[in-house]
């Protein structure tokens, strides 16, 4: 043992030249071993396919469906994975960075327009068959298709903005409720507010709101609505470069809303400054009559949680100049880097086939992008609102902001800010629109430098 | 190498023989840890943006730096988070650990339980904040609506006037017990014939702290000062978790805006920059502090 250990030391600087040559060797070797394992797994190993259903029955629903296409496909299977909306941002971008990524994945529209102008995704375009471009509404087509003509996803799912109503309360007030032929203007809505406002106990604090709006993040709502006031945000200018001006009807919606919350007091304070989910509870205990600003999946969470005898309903899009309400879409998409492009897409042809996206729809409680699922009974039913949302569907248009290169960026780093302090009353109309113009140019400014094309 | 028996004679090199014996420690090192870092630190010179190519721009980040709000606004809010809560969580551990070390029954019990903020990871913490902070379910409205102190519930993360301080509160919280654990450490070595000699002379307590425990504890100090500093400016996960950097951008700490020009806008490059800017930050931050820390002892 002695001698072993002496044998060692003596040869100390060979042996550790062994030790790391071995190291390097294996480090290389594992290396190349795992990469051509990752190519050989591109060529013929499982598709990955990765959904960000969440409702209960829509992550059933989707799994059932891909079990059903891998019955039918043993040869080419798909791998379900489960994302999730908190972290698909971070897990997308590092995935195309490293060239990791799934060749399926779901997102939404405004997010996935971003990742086409880095380069990262496929154009489907050649793959979708003519049945299913000719199902799908052609607005909701506008949100993910290039002016080259390039489809960087496929939408399924709609997303829009609903008010909510307690049909009890409204009654109690003497509202008679809106229908779908004759709408609420956002007069006839501010007015109501007023009514439904109420201090029941005489104790100068008032116990119900006419109105509760999540506004943590309320750029979305204020865009997708000022279209209807004939509000933009993003002109062109003199040198044929889009500039944001925030003009009279980008402000009216801004001064209503703040004129709810401060000068009518008619929308709970403790809007400011949280979620739309975070709202419903108190949509629930009747804290506020109507809930605004809200998406159409919430409705599953009212019906869940509501008591039996809690009767709500969903309001027609509220009228400005038009009812017009600028959409989001939730979308499939395959990244450029995907070696089977057509299988990949002949996978989402499956998964969003009219019977298969009316399930997908329906179990999350959200509007199908196909019309002919949009015909579908469960559609059609006036309970929980579901009759009046496929409705509203002809209201819904693709935002002029659609594919402007820096979008993501304007509404994350000066929309959302500037509307949570305007909001929060901390400063005036003017100033806030004085803000959003001078902060977007500057952001725009740099996607312009790059010379990025929709 | 020739290995003769000429060898046994040769003049040992003792360098050479400590870095053999290193070696199989510093390759896996360099390759897992040094490599990164300075391509990390290389990145902070490019153009390096989320699916585009890398260009050596060389100082035109830092330019850009110069006139952006945004990151003067982070560095801001980050400057002023790291002094409240390195100053409090010096103080209050000092407080803690000086409680500890008085022999009270149970004290293994309490530094335990004085451990158990620092076992949990930042976005544990952050969790278990945001629960006490919740408008509508948290304890703190509870208890501040039952004393009859607030008519409405406050939304204390999303609040411009509340924000900041919640979440130093909550900082301070979880980075206590990391300093009262040194501070004990070293209350334990002090002896206590000092203290015993100074009572004899009728020294009161807070002469006692004043010329004994705190000049013995200054070294201690000036370690918990540095690492503390170095951590809460690199704080990222626990006030992520509690307010993402909103609301409009009031609790952006340098960490959270870095995170966001890579992760939310793309920047990869500019991202790497202020990770460059913070590192040269705290590098002369310790460098100024400890040699003034340095030249009071050797003065005295």
């Amino acid at each position: 043992m002695k001698r072993l250990f002496s044998h060692i030391m003596y040869y100390k600087g060979f042996y550790l030249a062994g030790v790391l040559a071995l190291l390097v060797i294996s480090f290389y070797v594992a290396g190349e071993l795992s990469m051509r394992h990752a190519e050989l797994s591109e060529q013929t190993g499982p598709l990955k396919f990765l959904s960000l259903a969440w409702q209960v029955e829509a992550v059933e629903a989707v799994q059932e469906i891909t079990n059903e296409w891998n019955r039918q496909h043993p040869d080419q299977s798909v791998e379900f994975i489960q994302g999730s909306w908190n972290a698909i941002h971070d897990y997308l971008i590092t995935g195309f960075e490293t060239g990791d990524i799934p060749d399926i994945f779901h997102y939404e529209s405004a997010i996935v327009v971003d990742f086409a102008l880095r380069g990262y995704l496929a154009d489907l375009a050649p793959y979708i068959s003519d049945e299913m471009r000719n199902d799908i509404l052609e607005v909701d087509w506008a949100s993910v298709t290039r002016s080259t003509g390039e489809v960087v996803g496929i939408p399924f799912i709609n997303e829009s903005f609903l008010v909510l109503y307690n049909q009890e309360l409204l009654e109690a007030a003497g509202i008679s409720t809106p229908s779908f032929e004759e709408p609420w203007t956002w007069d006839d809505l501010s007015e109501a507010a007023g009514k439904l406002t109420l201090d029941k106990n005489g104790d100068g604090i008032t116990d119900q709101w006419g109105i509760g709006m999540g506004m943590r993040r309320s750029a979305n709502f204020i865009m997708n609505h000022s279209i209807a006031f004939g509000g933009s945000f993003f002109y062109e200018n003199e040198a044929g470069q889009l500039e944001t001006r925030v003009l009279e009807p980008e402000r009216e919606l801004l001064g209503r809303i703040s004129d709810m919350l401060y000068v009518d007091k008619t929308m709970s304070p403790s809007s400011v400054g949280k979620s739309g989910a975070e709202m419903i509870p108190g949509f629930l205990s009747g804290q506020y009559a109507m809930l605004a600003g809200i998406g159409t999946w919430a409705r599953q969470q009212v019906a869940e949680n509501a008591s039996e005898d809690f009767r709500w309903s969903v309001m027609p899009p509220v009228k400005a100049k038009t009812q017009a309400m600028g959409l989001n879409t939730q979308t499939l998409s395959v990244p450029k880097s995907c070696t089977r492009q057509a299988l990949a897409m002949e996978f989402i042809e499956f998964l969003l086939s009219s019977e298969n996206m009316t399930r997908l729809a329906a179990s999350d409680w959200m509007m199908p992008t196909r019309k002919s699922s949009l015909k579908d009974p469960r559609f059609q039913d006036d309970a929980s609102g579901w009759k009046m949302v496929t409705q509203s569907a002809q209201y819904l248009s693709a935002g002029p902001w659609v594919g402007l290169p820096g979008y993501i960026e304007w509404k994350s780093r000066v929309a959302n800010p500037i509307l949570q302090e305007y909001f929060a009353g901390r400063i005036s109309l003017d100033e806030a629109a004085e803000r959003i113009e001078r902060e977007s140019n500057s952001v725009l400014a740099r996607y312009q430098v790059r010379g990025l094309k929709w | 190498m020739s290995v003769t028996a000429g060898v046994t004679t040769r003049p040992r090199n003792r360098n050479l023989d400590q870095l053999q014996l290193l070696l199989p420690i510093l390759v896996p090192v360099m390759l897992i840890s040094l490599v990164p870092l300075i391509r990390g630190i290389y990145i902070g010179f490019t153009d390096y943006e989320l699916g585009g190519q890398m260009h050596f721009t060389g100082l035109e980040n830092y330019r850009i730096m110069l006139h952006d709000r945004f990151f003067w606004r982070s560095m801001g809010v980050g400057f002023l988070w790291t002094a409240i809560v390195t100053a409090l969580q010096i103080g209050l551990g000092m407080g803690l650990a000086m409680l500890l070390n008085q022999g009270l029954r149970l004290t293994s019990l309490y530094t335990v339980l004085m451990l158990v903020p620092w076992a949990m990871p930042p976005i544990v913490r952050g969790l278990i904040w945001r629960q006490i902070y919740s408008p509508d379910t948290g304890a703190l409205n509870l208890i501040l609506t039952q004393w009859g102190l607030i008519n409405e519930p406050i939304n204390w993360l999303t609040s411009f006037e509340w924000a900041i301080p919640a979440i130093i509160i909550a900082g301070i919280w979880g980075e206590i017990p990391k300093a009262a654990l040194f501070f004990l450490a070293g209350l334990k070595t002090i002896p206590s014939s000092l203290y015993e000699a100074a009572e004899l002379d009728g020294a009161t307590s807070y002469r006692k702290f004043r010329h004994i425990t705190l000049p013995l504890m200054k070294p201690i100090m000036a370690a918990v000062v540095s690492l503390s500093f170095m951590w809460n400016f690199n704080a990222f996960g626990l006030v992520w978790i509690l307010t993402e950097g909103g609301p409009g951008g009031l609790t952006r700490l340098p960490m959270l805006a870095a995170y966001e020009e890579a992760f939310r806008y793309g920047y990869v490059g500019y991202a790497a920059a202020i990770g460059n800017v913070m590192v040269v930050i705290i590098s002369l931050f310790l460098f100024f502090y400890l040699r003034v820390q340095l030249k009071e002892r050797l003065g005295e």
